[in-house]
């Protein structure tokens, strides 16, 4: 049995839970509504797994010691949100290409399967959008659009059929991110999201912090923020500018990322006993 | 590398060579093309040598040893070398060579023998100098060639002419001195006769003869005026008694002396007895009886004798004739003596006045003597020298003495002594992997990026809540694999052909085999 296969069975599982929680859960009904908001049905889109990008290793290899790491990240963060109500939470970096979005991704993913809470994935950096493209979802409209008044919210979020995971894409692009960021819009937005489940995370992916002002006016209404370090690539000096233009908001905790084996030696002396724990693990359920 | 410096582990770099080995292998490769073929672009100079031997163990050499003077090879290698590149060989090769054909100026004349001094080496082959080399570099290895051997041959031509001349000039030379000292010599044996002809008394002798002398002059003096003294004294003595005795006596001549004379002999020889003996002692009866015949015999005697002459016969004292024989016979050699010590103390007074003199003239004489001994000495040295010199000068006329001998006349040189492709490849090579390795380390060391989750908590005052293992997926490590192999390809093959080229120049250069003409 190949790991593709495995996980399209696993996938398919996780799938028939999905739908039962959800027609049980997500629907939005009455008795749960706390607030004025308005009712609206989510569109599906289950996620294929052989069209999710290899590197969203939750879905594709959850067993692997990189998937196990993830679990850790979320394992913290939960531990570090639970007193206060802190459930909007911005994955975000100083530079280009450090991992953010595949960290927010897995992140949610990994929330999604493990936790009872719901986990809504925001694909906020409207200028480079690419959550869709990891998790191979077309989607017309997203956040922009929405932003902008084009579409109504409901017709922009998607099931994903991983957990209790939502995802609510970035939309057709747009030149004037940074005033749809910041606009009065965006926070209802995300003041409505927050609201309406206590027990539900909203994890956004951002711009980088040094190229773009996106994150940075998204910074004054979130609970909490995860800064993404990509080892041997991100610099001391741009981690540092980063960190004192986001002072003041409340940082989670780093997630030292593309870290590799050689590195991992000397840091992590557990991984290699990690390692070998998941291959056994891989090898007892081969043979079942 | 950030983080713990004291973690120095060669695993640690080994890791970081692989994750950037395309860094290491660019750079190397850079290193290498620009050895490999730089090597193509440096223009070509070519080097010819040729060997020289200076011969100094020579069969004859220990036969002329000692005999005739074989000009040393301690001429060292400094000496040859400034020899060779000095301005007059180099001109002549110039001339001779025509190397000066496009000169125009003074000034590009100076640089050419300037920039030909540079290109001339000349290197001692082992630790003696008895083998050195002369060698040429420059762009043309016929002219190059032609260069050294010409140098080599005017080298060895200027000595052995030198050298000749030199041999010639120092028996000449010597023969010249030594007619000059001969005249010397020959004047100051002419001094010392004269000298000796002027002074005879004070040359053969020396001051310890002369002294020698004196004192046995003083002692003679000293013993003939002791006997002088002894004879005067004797001369008064018997002055004295001469002045006692009469010129005349007269004389009882008894045919057995003279019976009071025994009488009082016999008087004496009584008393004597009588001090010992009694008066009945036999000898004292017969003296007695003697005494008293004597007696009478003297009594009986007196009477006939007056009776018989009836005067007395007066005739001359024996005794003062032989006082006055004496007094005379003394007073002849005290004239003697007083002559004698006359003589011997003016003899004494004339050596102290030689002494006086003899500081001047033993010095001049000195001098005279010295002079002779010294141009002897030089005339004698001259001489050993001369016959020396006339072996060396038949020595180096005869060419036996030949010190130079090519032992490797210099030939056109095939193959460009700089670049050496051969060297400069595997120069390329090595440097290549140190300098990509080095590049590899050193970029490291200056990363200021994040290695090490503790420095980030340590930098940003954040907690580190994961550290994600690189995620390599299967279409990363297909795409990488395939890049890696496409890599490989492309450096295997531009290896190949930088090892084709080095095949190829090593065997053209040390088999000798040229396959292509580059």
């Amino acid at each position: 049995m190949s790991r593709i296969e495995k996980s399209l069975q696993k996938a398919l599982e996780v799938r028939e839970s999905v739908k039962n929680t959800i027609d049980e859960k997500m629907v939005i009904t009455e008795d749960r509504q706390d607030f004025t908001l308005p009712k609206f049905e989510i569109g599906e889109s289950i996620i294929k797994i052989d069209t999710v990008d290899k590197h969203i290793i939750c879905l594709t290899d959850p067993f692997s010691p990189a998937a196990e790491q993830y679990k850790k990240l979320h394992v913290r963060i939960f531990r570090s949100t639970v007193k206060d109500f802190i459930n909007t939470i911005m994955i975000t970096s100083p530079g280009v290409g450090e991992g953010k979005t595949i960290t927010a991704t897995n992140l949610a993913v990994s929330m999604a399967n493990e936790i009872d809470h719901t986990v809504l994935l925001v694909d906020a950096d409207l200028k480079h959008p690419s959550i869709h493209k990891y998790l191979g979802i077309e989607s017309k409209y997203g956040l922009s659009d929405y932003l902008m008044g084009k579409v109504k919210l409901q017709d922009i979020l998607i099931k994903t059929g991983v957990g209790k995971l939502v995802f609510l894409p970035a939309g057709t692009s747009a030149e004037n991110t940074t005033e749809l960021m910041s606009s009065q819009r965006m926070k209802r937005l995300v003041y409505e999201l927050k609201h309406r489940y206590k027990d539900r995370y909203i994890i956004f992916d951002s711009p980088p912090l040094l190229v773009t002002a996106d994150s940075l006016s998204m910074c004054s209404y979130m609970d909490g923020i995860v800064f993404v370090i990509q080892a041997s690539k991100t610099t001391q000096k741009a981690a540092l500018h980063a960190v004192s233009l986001i002072k003041g908001h409340n940082i989670l905790g780093v997630v030292f990322n593309n870290v590799p084996k050689d590195f991992a030696k000397n840091l992590y002396p557990y991984y290699y006993e990690s390692e070998k724990y998941y291959k056994r693990a891989k090898n007892n359920k081969e043979t079942e | 590398m950030q983080g713990n410096p004291s973690d120095f582990d060669i695993k640690h770099y080994i890791a970081l060579i692989k994750r950037k080995k395309y860094v290491a292998l660019s750079i190397g490769l850079i290193v290498l093309s620009l050895f490999a073929w730089g090597s193509f672009f440096m223009p070509n100079i070519y080097e010819a040598s040729t060997t020289v031997t200076i011969e100094r163990d020579s069969v004859l050499q220990p036969l002329i040893k000692g005999v005739g003077v074989s000009r040393s090879m301690e001429d060292s290698i400094s000496n040859i070398r400034n020899e060779i590149t000095s301005r007059s060989i180099i001109e002549k090769i110039i001339k001779k060579l025509g190397l000066d054909a496009d000169i125009n100026s003074p000034v590009q004349y100076e640089a050419l023998i300037e920039s030909m001094q540079k290109n001339l080496n000349i290197t001692v082959r082992g630790s003696r100098p008895n083998f050195f080399n002369i060698s040429y570099t420059g762009d043309d290895p016929k002219k190059v060639t032609d260069i050294v051997n010409t140098i080599t041959s005017e080298y060895i031509e200027g000595q052995m002419i030198f050298r000749r001349t030199d041999a010639t000039d120092a028996y000449d030379f010597i023969q010249a001195q030594l007619l000059e000292y001969k005249n010397k010599l020959e004047e100051s044996d002419r001094a010392i006769r004269e000298f000796k002809e002027k002074h005879p008394d004070v040359v053969p002798r020396s001051e310890s003869t002369l002294l020698t002398r004196l004192e046995s002059l003083e002692s003679s003096r000293m013993d003939a005026e002791i006997r002088m003294k002894e004879l005067l004294k004797k001369r008064d003595n018997l002055q004295k008694q001469l002045s006692g005795e009469k010129e005349l006596t007269v004389a009882i001549v008894t045919r057995e002396g003279s019976p009071q004379t025994r009488l009082n002999y016999l008087n004496n020889q009584l008393m004597l007895l009588l001090t010992k003996y009694t008066e009945s002692y036999p000898e004292v009866i017969k003296i007695k009886s003697e005494i008293e015949e004597l007696k009478q015999q003297i009594s009986e005697a007196k009477k006939p004798q007056v009776e018989s002459s009836g005067s007395e016969t007066s005739t001359l004292n024996p005794i003062y004739q032989q006082l006055k024989e004496e007094l005379a016979k003394t007073e002849a050699e005290i004239e003697s003596l007083k002559a004698r010590s006359t003589e011997l103390l003016r003899q004494q007074q004339e050596i102290q006045k030689i002494f006086g003199r003899m500081p001047k003239e033993q010095e001049e004489w000195t001098k005279l003597q010295r002079d002779r001994n010294v141009y002897q000495q030089i005339y004698d040295q001259l001489l050993e020298r001369l016959e020396n010199a006339r072996v060396s000068k038949d020595l180096e006329l005869t060419d036996k003495g030949e010190p130079f001998r090519v032992i490797d006349p210099a030939i056109q040189p095939l193959f460009p002594v700089k670049p050496n492709r051969v060297k400069m490849i595997i120069l390329g090579l090595f440097l290549g992997i140190a300098s990509g390795i080095g590049a590899v380390i050193g970029l490291d060391y200056f990363d200021r990026t994040f290695k090490d989750e503790n420095l980030i908590e340590s930098t940003l005052k954040i907690p580190v809540f994961a550290v994600i293992p690189k995620i390599v997926t299967e279409a990363d490590e297909l795409s990488a694999k395939r890049l890696d192999r496409k890599v490989f390809f492309a450096t295997g093959g531009y290896l190949f052909i930088i090892g084709l080229i080095f095949v190829e120049e090593f065997i053209s250069r040390y088999v000798g085999i040229n396959i292509i003409n580059f």
